[in-house]
């Protein structure tokens, strides 16, 4: 064999132990580094960025339960929401704010969000007429229970909240 | 035939090289941020003592500690919703302190609740050095 080709050999040796190191590499950083595909949508929409953004503090309360007057107003003043700083990059709070007031409760849709947003309701949904009449059977104290502790956390009670569901179907209300 | 391998195994090579280079995922590990803040803070040695204090310490009513606990391996609680906190330890919870974006969101908003601005690049890695003293089982 020539100097040469064994020279060759070896080059070719190294730029395929290279390749596979570099394969190797890549793959375990595709692992590692990245949820699974479905839960990865090449480009988010706006609903899960509302999902993943709204949802890490509270349920990602669905945009029907307020009028986009006030989802305006909240989105507007998220660096002091309801006592925190809850603020975000502007391109999310842009895309998340657009699709909240594009989906919010309208007066044609029901009559009980377009009367709050009539009388400059608070911000609070849990301050909404409905959400008072729909919750007027519940007794102070359990709303203090340890496993509760809050009217914002819906999925102590609505076990189906997560998937946007309040009906009477799945309420367990815990001790 | 063989430099027609040669030319392909250095293609490869090249294209899964862009590959990396082009990958969206920003992730980093606990130690790539201690870098970086190590770089922006100084002089001065992370110190993980000084970094337990800072989480206990409370300026009006909230310390770190208030929704993550004393011991960051547990589970907490977020103080006003009530929804579950997954433990902030990455001994305990891998995920932690992997994202870069997530990381500095969550710096900015909680340094401004719990100490009314945000948190210099010492307090930043003096907690995280801190955190990384925490492992599954001892004692915080």
């Amino acid at each position: 064999m020539s100097d040469n080709l064994r020279l060759q050999r070896r080059v070719d040796w190294l730029v395929w132990a290279l390749t596979l190191a570099f394969g190797v590499f890549a793959m375990h950083e595709v692992q590692g580094a990245t949820p699974p595909a479905a839960s990865r949508p090449s480009a988010p929409t706006p609903e899960a960025i509302h999902r993943r953004e709204c949802g890490d503090c509270h349920l990602a309360y669905a945009s029907q339960l307020l009028p986009a007057a006030t989802w305006r107003q909240i989105m507007a003043g998220l660096d002091h929401h309801f006592g925190v700083d809850a603020s975000l990059d502007p391109a999310a709070a842009s895309a998340i704010s657009s699709w909240l007031v594009q989906s919010a409760a309208s007066p044609g849709r029901s009559s009980r969000e377009s009367r709050d947003e009539d009388a400059g309701a608070s911000l609070r949904i849990t301050t909404t007429r409905w959400f008072v009449r729909e919750h007027r059977e519940v007794p102070a104290s359990t709303w203090r229970r340890a496993a509760i502790g809050s009217a914002a956390n819906c999925a102590a009670c609505h076990t189906d909240a997560l998937q946007g569901r309040f009906g009477e179907r799945a309420l367990r209300i815990p001790n | 035939m063989k430099r027609y391998f040669r030319f392909a195994g250095a293609g490869a090579t090249a294209t899964l090289l862009a590959a990396i280079v082009a990958s969206p995922a920003h992730s980093a590990a606990p130690a790539d941020l201690l870098q970086q803040w190590r770089v922006e803070a100084g002089a001065v040695p992370f110190s993980a003592a000084r970094g337990r204090q800072l989480f206990e310490s409370r300026v009006i009513d909230w310390s770190c500690a208030t929704c993550h606990t004393s011991d960051p391996r547990a589970g907490g609680r977020h103080t006003v919703t009530r929804k579950p906190i997954e433990p902030l330890a990455p001994s305990a919870n891998p995920a932690r302190f992997t994202d870069e974006a997530k990381v500095a969101k969550w710096m900015r908003r909680n340094c401004k609740d719990v100490l009314q601005r945000e948190c210099t690049p010492l307090e930043k890695g003096d907690v995280l050095t801190w955190l990384l003293t925490l492992k599954s089982g001892g004692q915080p």
